[in-house]
């Protein structure tokens, strides 16, 4: 059972009130909510309606113009190692009749060069294996990630440990990994970087932070001697 | 202050923008790109700049009140895109997925503008200056109900509550604007906040408690007006 608040009214919206704030949003939202308060339904289509009444407004102005945004934009990149640096994604060329020359004579001479490699090379092992890229592609892990050998216990002493050190913290399971949410103070006090370092996670000098917990890969098997490899 | 923007050279190969121009913007070739990288990247960053640069834009700029700040958000959550593609769950829309990222990164901006000062106790209620001088400004600023029934001035204090509650609350305030104008679900909102599903039932029931009070007094104003029992917070 529910215990609607009125609107305006500052009490307490604890767990008793989550299914009212579910309806709630869904009235919100412009979504039907069976079973939703009176004053909910109320409280929700004024809010609704006032909202897309005031809708917000960019401020005077417009964005830079295409080309210097972009300009920026493939500056950036390249700063984070998404691109690679500019020389070896646009050589400088002349004229574009001379550009296209170059251009025909570059794939053609590649092509050649790359068959001729690619034949002498080829082995039954190399089929279908992808090639490196030629250009680096560097790229962030949006998580961390931990190994456990019982993920579940481990995310659940990380859970009471962040917890204990003052942080908001939650567990979450996505595709079949066990998860942590974490919610940080910017900048991270001492204390709280410290309980970080304390539990191998590492500062994402930012406000949000997901741990995934992966079971721990098994010992390797013994690796034979050198002398012991074949070679085809 | 929001400097104004230098302006830069046109960047980029004549063979780069023919690609941009020729790619279309599908799962596949987003795949594709993140998997080989370097010039099919390129052209992805050129032509979402190009077709979707100038909501983005505009939706962050709206948010923070700066087309400088905006451009800095926009672009940091384009080079987010790439450095997470391999997170791009195919088949969806890889251009809802870049939207998603954006607001994730917009959001990420708003809370790490929060007040240095709170304005509010552990338990979600304003702190005790913070209170008084709401009470001050209601008793300066806004009429009673019974003196202020025309829809304009309604509409003014609902103004003036709201953008009271974006400056204190900017993350709150920006998810509630789009749920309210894109009817966001609990799992768009749990995308957009890179939470879980607990601590997003949780972010949403903290907006409803933290918009109340500076809502208070137009919530006493239009529950009065509609026969509603809307209590007025002191």
């Amino acid at each position: 059972m529910t215990t609607p608040t009125r609107p305006g009214q500052a009490g307490d919206a604890g767990s008793d009130t989550t299914d009212d704030d579910q309806h709630w949003f869904d009235l919100l939202a412009g979504r039907p909510s069976a079973g939703a308060d009176a004053t909910t339904r109320a409280e929700a289509a004024r809010l609704r309606q006032a909202l897309l009444q005031h809708r917000a407004a960019a401020p005077a102005g417009d964005p830079a113009a295409p080309d210097d945004r972009i300009a920026r934009l493939l500056g950036r990149a390249r700063a984070e190692g998404v691109l690679a640096a500019p020389s070896a994604t646009a050589p400088p060329l002349s004229s574009p009749q001379h550009r296209r020359r170059q251009a025909w004579a570059g794939a053609l001479a590649a092509g050649v060069a790359g068959l001729v490699i690619t034949l002498l090379l080829r082995s039954p092992d190399d089929q279908g294996a992808p090639k490196g890229m030629p250009e680096a592609v560097l790229r962030g892990a949006p998580v961390q990630q931990l190994q456990a050998a019982d993920p579940q216990q481990r995310r659940q002493q990380l859970l009471q440990a962040l917890r204990a050190a003052g942080l908001d913290a939650h567990s979450f399971d996505r595709l079949g990994r066990a998860g942590l949410d974490i919610a940080l103070p910017v900048p991270l006090p001492a204390a709280q970087a410290r309980a970080l370092a304390d539990l191998g996670i590492a500062d994402p000098h930012g406000p949000s932070l997901q741990i995934e917990l992966l079971p721990a890969a098994p010992p390797l098997a013994p690796v034979a001697p050198a002398s012991a490899i074949q070679t085809r | 202050m929001c400097p104004a923007l230098q302006g830069h050279a046109p960047a980029g190969t004549l063979a780069a923008r023919s690609r941009a121009r020729r790619m279309t913007l599908t799962a596949e070739s987003f795949t594709q790109a993140c998997r080989d990288g370097g010039r099919q990247i390129e052209a992805w960053l050129r032509i979402v700049d190009r077709e979707h640069g100038a909501r983005f834009y505009r939706e962050a700029a709206t948010a923070l009140r700066c087309w400088h700040a905006a451009e800095d958000v926009v672009q940091d959550a384009m080079v987010k895109v790439w450095q997470r593609c391999a997170s791009f769950r195919g088949p969806g829309d890889p251009l809802a997925w870049i939207h998603s990222v954006v607001r994730h990164t917009l959001l990420d901006a708003l809370r790490q503008r929060r007040p240095e000062q709170p304005l509010e106790g552990d338990d979600g209620a304003l702190s005790a200056p913070v209170q008084a001088a709401v009470l001050q400004l209601s008793q300066q600023q806004v009429a009673r109900p019974d003196q202020q029934l025309a829809e304009q001035q309604v509409e003014a204090v609902f103004q003036r509550g709201f953008d009271r509650f974006a400056q204190a609350h900017p993350e709150h305030a920006m998810v509630l604007r789009w749920v309210v104008e894109d009817g966001l679900d609990n799992s768009a909102v749990e995308q957009l906040l890179g939470r879980s599903p607990g601590a997003t039932r949780e972010f949403i029931s903290q907006c409803r408690k933290k918009a109340r009070p500076f809502l208070a007094d137009w919530h006493a104003l239009v529950g009065a007006g509609s026969g509603s029992a809307g209590t007025r917070q002191a």
